[in-house]
Order: C-alpha cells, then structure tokens, then sequence
C-alpha cells in the first residue's frame, strides 16, 4: 500500500455534535485512510461508530471540519449529490438485512448499477455484460452461479447471503468499501472464510477497506487497526470527565 | 424502480390483491349505474321521434306516454271514435295513427292499429319501420310481430297465436275462438314496438265479439269467418299518435284538444312529456351517483390504508434500497409507482368486471323492461370518470410516499430497526 | 433509467390523446363559439320584434258572442263550420315580419324539444317566449314560435331554463292549406341566457 496516490479518507478537525444534543459526539482531530489500506476500526457500541461511518458515507455532515473521500470534499457536496456520490463511490455492506428479500440474488447484487451510472459503467468495463459481471463475482464468493443466480435472497442461509452482500458492495468497484460488523451474525467457522473472500476480491479491485467489528480476534491480517477511543477526543472527554453522553 | 416496484407488490401479493379488489368494485359500480342510466335514457328517447302529438283520454302527460308509447302502466279510458273523426278534420292536422290495447299475448302485449302505423311511426331520428318478412296484415285475423315476439317464442309466418285478455303474463282467460295467424315479423328496432304484436283495429274488435258484457260468452262462440263479414268499424281506442303539417303550430292544436268539450282528452308533446319523466327519474339518479363516488372513494381509503399499514414493516426494505444508492426521492418514487400500480389494475379489472355485468345483465334487462343496453366502448364521461379515479389513486398514492421519504431521511442507513 | 422515462413519456402521452379525444363530447353546446362575430352582423331580437309594428292584436271572436249567435254556430251544420272556421282563422292570423328574413339574429328563448338524437340530444326544437304556459290566455301566435332546427345537436336542458339562440332567421309568409305562416331558425349556436 504505497502511498504515491491520495488517500481515500482524509479527516481533519472533524467535530459533530447531534441536533437534540449539548456536546459533540465526535471530535476527531486527524484521520485518514490510504489507497487499498485495509483498516480494522474497534470500538464498542455507542463510541461513535455509526456516526463516524455516517460522516464518512456522507449520510451526515459535520458541524465543523474536512471530509475528503477520494478527492472529493463532502461539504463542497449538496445533499442530493452526496447521495449520488455515496451510491458511485462507496460500496457498504451491514451486519445484517443487507438484501431485498424479494428479489432474486442477481438483481440484488446488481442493484447498485440501477442507482449508478459509473458504477454500471465500471462493472462493464473489462468487456464483460452485467450478467457475466455478476456471476463473476459470485464465483469469487465460492457461490455457484447458475444454481444461486436466480433464487430468491431469503432462500439462502445467513452466510451466504452475506457473501452476496459483499459481491453487491464490490460490484462496479467503487473506490471505498465500509463493512460494518458483517461477520456478526455468522458463526466462527464461517467467520475466517468470509474474510478472506472479502480480501482477495477487495485486493484485486485495488479498493480501500474499512472495517468495523468489536471482535478483535478478527484483527490480525489488517494493515492497521485504530482504536475509535482513542481517536475519538469527544470520547477522551468523556472518560476523563466521567460524563456519559 | 418500476421493476422493484412490482416485484415488492408481487411479495405481498395478498394485500396488494385486496386494494386492487376494492378498486374494480367501486369502478364496476360507477361504470354500471353510469351505462344503465345512460342506455335507459337513450332507449326511452330513441323510442319517440317525428310524432308532434300524443293524445289519450285525460289522465297524467308522464302516465299518457308510459301507456302509449313504451306500454308500462294502463289507459283509464278510451277515446271514442266520433272524437278520432272530429280531430282528424282539424286543419293543422297531417295523419293521425290509433293506438287499442289492452290485450297480450304469453306476456307481450297486442296493439291494434291501422296500417298507417308502418308508414308513420318513427324511432331514433325518424327511422321507419321495416319488415323483415312477410306482408302488413290485410284479413282481420292477421298479425305482425315485433322481432324479439318471434324471436323469443320462435314464430314464423303463418303461424297461428291465440291472444289473451288483459295483460297478464299467463292466459288464464283467452280468445282461443278467433286465433291470428302471423303474417308478417318487423326488424328489430331496439323499442318496445320489437316486444308487441300488432293487429288490425278490426281484429281488436273481433277478438271481442263474444265479450261483450266483460266475460267470456260460453260455448261454441262465434266462427271466424262470420265475425269477418261483420261491421267491425272500432268504437274507442286508447290513444292516438298526431303528425301535424306544420311543427310550430302544436302548441295550439294541443291547447284545442285539452279544452275539446265533447270528451275529456289530453294531448302531449313527446318530447316535453319525456322531460317531464327525467326530472321524475333525476332524484334517483342523483342519489345512486352519490352512493357510486362514496364506494370509489371508499376504494381509495382502502387503497391508502394498505400503503400506510406497510410502511413501517418496510423500513428496512427502504435501508436495504438506500445503501444500495438509492436517494430519498427514488423510496418516494417507489411508492408512488406502488400506488400506480394498484390504481391501474384496479380500474382494469372494473372495466373487466363492468362488461360481465352488462354481457349478463342486458339480457335480463331487454326481457324485462324492454331496454336495449348494449357492449360498447367507454363514452367520454366514462372515460373522465376513470382518469379522476387514476389521478385521486396517484394522489392518494403520495401521502404513504411522502411518509417514507421522511422515514428514509430520518432512518439513514442505520439498520437497527 | 431510461426504460423509466419512456414509460412516463407514454403515459402522459396517452393521457393526452384521451383528454383531446374526449374534448369534442365535454362541451355543451357547439364547440367553435371562438368567432361567432366574425360571421356577420348578429342583430339582437326581442319577441315584440317578431310582430308587424302595424299589426293589432284582434279580440277573441267568441269572447264577446251573444249567446244566440254561439248556439247558431255550434249547431253543427256546415255553413256553421265554415264560419267557425273563418273566425278562427281570423283570430289566428298572425303576420310575419318579411325584412327579418335571412338575418343572423339572437334571440333569447326558452327551448321546447321536438326531436333527439341517438345521443340524446336535440336537433330540432320550438323557441317560445315562455315556459309553463297558463291556461287563461291562449298558447303563442305562430309569430310568437321559432322553429329550430341544429346540425349540432344540443344537450338537454332543463326547460324552464332560458338560453340564447344564434342563427339565421327565415320568415315565411305562406298562404296555403299545408303550411302556416311562422319563422324558422338555422340554428348556429345555443347559449345559457345571461341578462346583458
């Protein structure tokens, strides 16, 4: 992970605090994330993460500070268009409920190249049609094509349907892939095997990972693992005042 | 979006069915009331053309045209003949048609009048009357059938009918002594002329030869061909139809014969008496209309309430569309495509819905009151009907999709629902 | 995306033509009253316009009869006919005013219908200058009736409503036993009546 591009994550003097709420829940001074770096990111429940993977997934926008997400600065961005950036840029994939249960696995993984005209377009770009993009992916997921292809999404078991999750996410590359707990709901087992699936394919697309998990017996093949505690100065403040949000 | 849209209705196909239900129901309702009243009208208004006056002995002008002309109800009296005479010498006057009824035959009724009947009467913008088989009647006992007489009870020329008294649906006293023989069969007319049988005014008087005290003579009664050579010139009829030489001058041969003094008549104008019944039927009309919209708006409300009870269920559908890239305004499209939907086939399946009805009710309805309501295309105001349905469905539509835009504002991408 | 929009781009489209389609039968009355004017001059009528200026209204022969000379008349006899025709003839006399002939006039009048239409509405119909006639005065001379004829049918209305007719007028003065004396319309154009 040489640095001679721009990294796909700077932030700088970011601070948010909620609309109802007295203090900021995040402060966080400097953070960023490197091209292709993948960045395992702890912290319990209530240290901030869902808002922190907000603010970087351009759902929210910081009081005060710089968001810049593959060269683009979220603030210079109008709602409207950080949504059509989130849909072209940033592939996401959730703990659980990443599908639309009533559709098929292959329109489910192709979803995003409805909502993202770069995506479809990047997706297409080595010659392949959407289709054989798709079954592609599914054959990097160790997911046989032609018998998954087609089924409905909640016929398939919690695992599987997260690997499918991830082939969704990964579909057209975008740049950036945030994963937030998916492994949590599968079992030990299961668990390494997605990993690594999740690697070779985000490796080969050249993307940036950033990985949110509370389990960190996960953490020994990524590039770096941050501590949102420590990062987060709102949280510091916290502790060391003893105040609880 | 319109492919996710169908596919997430298609999941919940039993509610989705339900709201579509609900739908073609109220449409069918407003479309059948709107044909039959529309059809019923058009059929009364079609029976009555080029007749400037209608006279009967004095009753009701509502009560006159039922009776004579489309033969619901009954006379309260007759018409003599010396009167007949005295207006057919008016000057104003062009040709006069009697009209005798009072008798039926296995529950059409019999009209006697003369062969000027065929040459006069029109229907539907002065459209005459026409054969389709056989001759006018020339001997006493001769009858001309209407279309749907034949048609229905399968009668052919020369074929011979015994005519009932009264207009009861069964013969329980006839004149079996003095049978008719079919000597001809009209076109069909799409009027109640298709539903009558009609004989000579000798022929009415005839048939009541042996009557003449209000009961049937008992025994061998008299043959036929004595009756013919009888004087069978008629006393009464029941009413005349009037054709003057020049349409402006109705208003006074109309006011001559209502104060004629030598009997009490009454003299209408066909197209003012029908007037007179719509703004009868209007109320009705009006309160049927009333009902309809309240079922269509009720099909709506059901439409909203199915959109509206989904909605919280499908947060997390709506999260799943929005990691996936979709913008607060595609949820809200979804919906509103959703609502479309629904609208759409809801009012297909009405239109379906209103054709079986009137495919099987225009048979029962000719049978029993003589309209002729036929299959046709949807008229304008059918079709303004339909499009405020759609567009009162799409505006229903945006009140559960603007609540989901709102929720998927507020929700994010968080998944802990 | 584009599927989408040439989905929507269908469905306004066919709203459209269903709209215009349906536009001919939304109209009540005729559907081009944009240039009436612009046909010629429209002169504005009222029903004392449709009598001679010189024409006196005759009495009611019978109203003013002695007793004997009404039995003598009743009698029945033929002489007795011809007179009461005579009288009555005299009586109904009513002149026509020849110059109105050929005019485009507009003349406010309640509608008596004549004849319909399949669809229910009317293509011939008398003009009279009252509706619900009472019975102590005899009905409207012949110059008191217009009979009107439309190549555009007009919807039903409700009779007791009055309405502008617009058309040419013809007045016929015809002496001979088949017709009678009386104006015609060509009529060009119905309006619900507004006091101007």
């Amino acid at each position: 992970m040489d640095e001679t591009t721009h990294p796909t994550v700077t932030m700088e003097d970011v601070s948010f605090t909620w609309p109802a709420g007295e203090r900021p829940v995040l402060d966080i001074a400097q953070f960023s994330i490197a091209q292709g770096e993948r960045v395992f990111l702890r912290g319990p429940s209530g240290s901030g993460k869902t808002t922190l993977l907000s603010l970087i997934g351009a759902v929210l926008s910081p009081q005060s500070g710089k968001i810049v997400i593959d060269g683009v600065s979220l603030g210079t961005l109008r709602r409207g268009q950080r949504d059509q950036f989130r849909a072209d840029r940033i592939g996401l994939v959730f703990q659980q409920f990443n599908l639309l249960p009533f559709l098929s696995v292959s329109d489910n993984i192709q979803l995003p190249c409805r909502f993202s005209k770069q995506r479809k377009q990047r997706a297409c770009q080595s010659g392949l049609s959407l289709n054989e993009e798709t079954d592609r992916l599914l054959q990097a997921m160790h997911l046989s094509p032609s018998e998954v292809r087609n089924q409905i999404a909640n016929k398939l078991s919690v695992g599987q349907q997260q690997r499918v999750a991830v082939a969704r996410a990964l579909i057209g590359h975008p740049p950036l892939i945030i994963a937030d707990e998916p492994t949590s709901a599968l079992d030990s087992d299961t668990q390494q095997a997605f990993l690594d699936l999740l690697f070779r394919e985000i490796e080969s697309a050249g993307a940036t990972l950033l990985f949110v998990s509370h389990d960190i017996a996960l953490a020994d093949k990524f590039d770096r693992i941050v501590d949102l505690r420590e990062l987060n100065a709102a949280a510091i403040n916290e502790l060391s005042t003893g105040t609880h949000t | 979006m319109i492919g996710i849209a169908w596919k997430s209705l298609l999941n919940r196909w039993p509610t989705a069915l339900l709201a579509v239900l609900a739908i073609a129901m109220s449409v069918t309702l407003i479309l059948t009331v709107e044909k039959v009243r529309r059809d019923a009208r058009s059929s009364f208004t079609q029976t009555v053309s080029g007749t400037d006056l209608i006279i009967g002995a004095r009753s009701g002008s509502v009560q006159l045209l039922l009776y004579s002309v489309f033969r619901i109800g009954n006379a309260t009296n007759n018409i003599s003949w010396e009167s007949v005479e005295d207006i057919k010498k008016r000057k104003a006057i062009d040709w006069v048609v009697p009209l005798s009824l009072g008798d039926s035959h296995a529950g059409f009724r019999v009209l006697g009048t003369s062969l000027d009947y065929f040459k006069h009467y029109t229907y539907s913008n002065r459209t005459a009357l026409q054969l389709s088989e056989g001759v006018l009647f020339d001997d006493v006992f001769d009858a001309v059938l209407g279309s749907e007489v034949a048609a229905e009870l399968g009668y052919g020329i020369n074929d011979s009918i015994v005519v009932a008294h009264g207009t009861g649906k069964v013969a329980l006293v006839e004149h079996d002594r003095q049978p008719f023989r079919v000597s001809g069969i009209l076109k069909p007319t799409g009027t109640p002329v298709d539903r009558a049988i009609h004989i000579s005014l000798e022929g009415i008087e005839a048939m009541h030869v042996d009557w003449q005290n209000g009961a049937n003579k008992k025994g061998a009664g008299t043959d036929a061909d004595t009756v013919r050579n009888m004087d069978l010139s008629p006393s009464a009829v029941t009413a005349l139809l009037v054709g003057l030489k020049s349409r402006a001058t109705v208003f006074r041969e109309q006011r001559a014969i209502n104060t004629y003094r030598a009997e009490p008549l009454l003299a209408i104008l066909p197209g003012v008496a029908l007037q007179e019944l719509w703004s009868l039927v209007s109320v009705a009309e009006m309160a049927l209309m009333i009902v309809s919209v309240c079922v269509v708006v009720a099909g709506l409300i059901n439409l909203l309430s199915v959109l509206l009870a989904g909605l919280n269920e499908r947060r997390r559908e709506m999260a799943v569309l929005r990691s996936a890239g979709a913008r607060p305004g595609h949820v809200f499209l979804l919906l509103c495509i959703e609502s479309a939907v629904l609208t759409i086939f809801g009012i297909i399946a009405g239109l379906v819905l209103h054709y079986l009805f009137i495919g099987v009710g225009a048979l029962f309805l000719q049978q029993r009151f003589g309209l002729a309501i036929s299959l046709s295309l949807p008229s304008a105001t059918d079709l303004k009907i339909l499009i405020t349905i759609a567009i009162a469905g799409l505006l229903a539509g945006s009140l559960p999709a603007l609540q989901a835009y709102r929720n998927s504002l507020a929700d994010g991408l968080s998944q802990r629902l | 995306m584009t599927k989408r929009n040439f989905l929507i781009t269908g469905l306004i489209a066919g709203l459209i033509l269903f709209t215009s389609a349906a536009h001919a039968n939304w109209w009540p009355f005729s559907d081009d009253d944009a240039d009436a004017q612009s046909k010629g001059e429209l002169t504005l009528l009222n029903w004392d316009d449709l009598i001679p200026d010189d024409f006196v209204q005759p009495e009611n022969p019978f109203a003013t009869m002695s007793q004997e000379k009404i039995d003598k008349l009743m009698d029945g006899s033929e002489e007795s006919e011809a007179e009461i025709a005579r009288l009555q003839d005299a009586f109904n006399y009513a002149p026509v005013v020849d110059h109105l002939d050929g005019k485009r006039v507009k003349i406010p009048a309640y509608i008596t219908p004549l004849e319909y239409n399949p669809d229910q509405k009317m293509n011939e119909f008398l003009l009279v200058p009252f509706v619900g006639a009472c019975m102590h005065v005899p009905p409207p001379p012949a110059n008191q009736i217009v009979h009107a004829k439309s190549k555009n049918a007009i919807e039903q209305r409700d009779m007791n409503e009055a309405v502008w007719a617009i058309g040419v007028i013809r007045a016929e003065t015809i002496k001979s036993n088949l017709a009678e004396s009386g104006y015609q319309l060509e009529v060009e154009e119905v309006l619900p009546y507004t006091s101007q």
